[in-house]
């Protein structure tokens, strides 16, 4: 029997779900493998009974801790789709002001009308079996994770940083362009891709499970950067990860 | 006198990127409620840009919305080089052109293709209308894939963004 998925958002901008109808060549064979029995960004139909639930956004509302919470409670395996599922993403940015002033700032006299708690990723909410980095993932990883989870393995992820994607390409090191990159703390899999297009990385995929934090301090002394640059550009999308607090 | 009831409630409207509810109530033939509601978390954009640097405000505000991101990030550097004097080059402008196309041709064929056209033959989302009518979704999966392919070239991104970080 084909497993049942749902994908589910909270806070967030859907373009890791939309990621998912972009496998234009694989997505028949994945029709074809799993029943996708909850999406409500591409389907109108709504079950509640499912196996794999894959959940994309932040938790940042009292609506979406309920939600995930059941959702949790139905799955049998949870995946985060996506940086802000993950680790949070770039809505972490509001939790470093006053919430109530924020909404003020963006809202107004309306502000009322938006609830909001500091920004969490999901796995500070509920437990999660698996995560799926990248603002947005990456096709590959997650088809790679579909099969893996068909197959009842792990998924085969990149346990190294981005710069050996950027080498393995061939491409000049940011840093000698007096940029300042995130490849040598950032998890890979995005094949390099930024910095391949003369872009630095901006650490979109998190921060490597074991980085060598003191090397990469050691290089921004080199290239006479400060510790508070670092920082502030972790932040983008590290907000949430103690380095950048 | 009409004394129709109707109590319709969509919780979550589908197949639409964002999320909103729709609430009709009619009572013995006159409307009591009539809403759209928006039920979308709030981000806080204009927040998070505060206190970081120009370099990252294209790059933050692509991320308003993953359906449309080049229309976000080419607004957001049309600002910042107003706000700054910068003139853009003849060969920068057409190629944001050529990048905003592809967002609309991206935008296009998801709406038509994806999100209407299940409706159009009777199903309720593309994933039936795959097994019943394979030449209209492997049809909509390439023209997908040339939009796509497109923004990826041209924004040096992938699909639905570019990390554009200006070295300056």
């Amino acid at each position: 029997m084909k497993p049942k998925v749902a994908f589910f958002d909270f806070t967030g901008c859907e373009g890791c779900q939309l990621q998912v109808l972009n496998c234009e060549d694989e997505l028949l064979d994945i029709l074809g493998a799993i029943e996708i029995v909850n999406f409500r960004e591409a389907s109108s139909v709504k079950l509640d009974n499912y196996d794999i639930a894959f959940g994309e956004g932040s938790i940042s509302t009292p609506t979406c801790v309920e939600r995930v919470k059941k959702i949790r409670e139905k799955a049998k395996i949870l995946v985060t789709l996506g940086a802000c599922a993950s680790t949070g993403g770039l809505n972490a940015l509001k939790n470093f002001q006053p919430l109530e002033e924020v909404r003020r700032y963006v809202y107004g006299d309306k502000a009322d009308c938006f609830e909001t708690i500091p920004v969490r990723p999901v796995d500070q909410v509920v437990k999660v079996d698996y995560k799926i980095h990248g603002c947005p993932v990456d096709k590959e990883e997650f088809i790679e994770t579909v099969t893996a989870l068909l197959f009842g393995r792990e998924p085969k992820v990149p346990k190294y940083p981005v710069c050996v994607e950027c080498k393995l390409r061939e491409n000049g090191c940011r840093f000698d362009y007096g940029e300042l990159c995130l490849g040598p703390i950032t998890r890979a899999g995005c094949k390099a891709r930024c910095p391949s297009n003369n872009n630095i990385c901006v650490g979109c995929r998190g921060l490597l499970d074991d980085p060598n934090t003191d090397a990469a301090n050691d290089v921004l002394k080199k290239y006479g950067l400060t510790a508070e640059e670092l920082l502030k550009k972790y932040r983008l999308f590290y907000g949430y990860s103690e380095v950048a607090q | 006198m009409s004394t129709k009831n109707l109590d319709i409630n969509v919780h979550h409207v589908t197949r639409v990127e964002g999320h909103g509810n729709i609430v009709v109530n009619v009572k013995d033939g006159s409307l009591e409620k009539c809403e759209l509601q928006i039920v979308e978390p709030p981000r806080f954009f204009e927040a998070f840009l505060r206190g970081r640097s120009w370099k990252e405000a294209a790059l933050i505000t692509s991320r308003i919305c993953g359906i449309c991101s080049p229309g976000h990030q080419l607004t957001s550097l049309k600002a910042t080089e107003d706000a700054m004097g910068i003139e853009i080059s003849e060969q920068t402008l057409l190629l944001r052109k050529m990048l905003l196309g592809g967002s609309f041709l991206q935008s296009h064929i998801l709406h038509v293709c994806f999100l209407a056209a299940p409706d159009l033959f009777g199903e309720p989302s593309v994933i039936p209308l795959a097994a019943t009518r394979p030449d209209v979704v492997k049809r909509a999966l390439k023209l997908k894939k040339l939009a796509n392919d497109t923004c990826d070239v041209v924004g040096a991104g992938r699909c639905t963004r570019s990390q554009w970080y200006p070295a300056a």
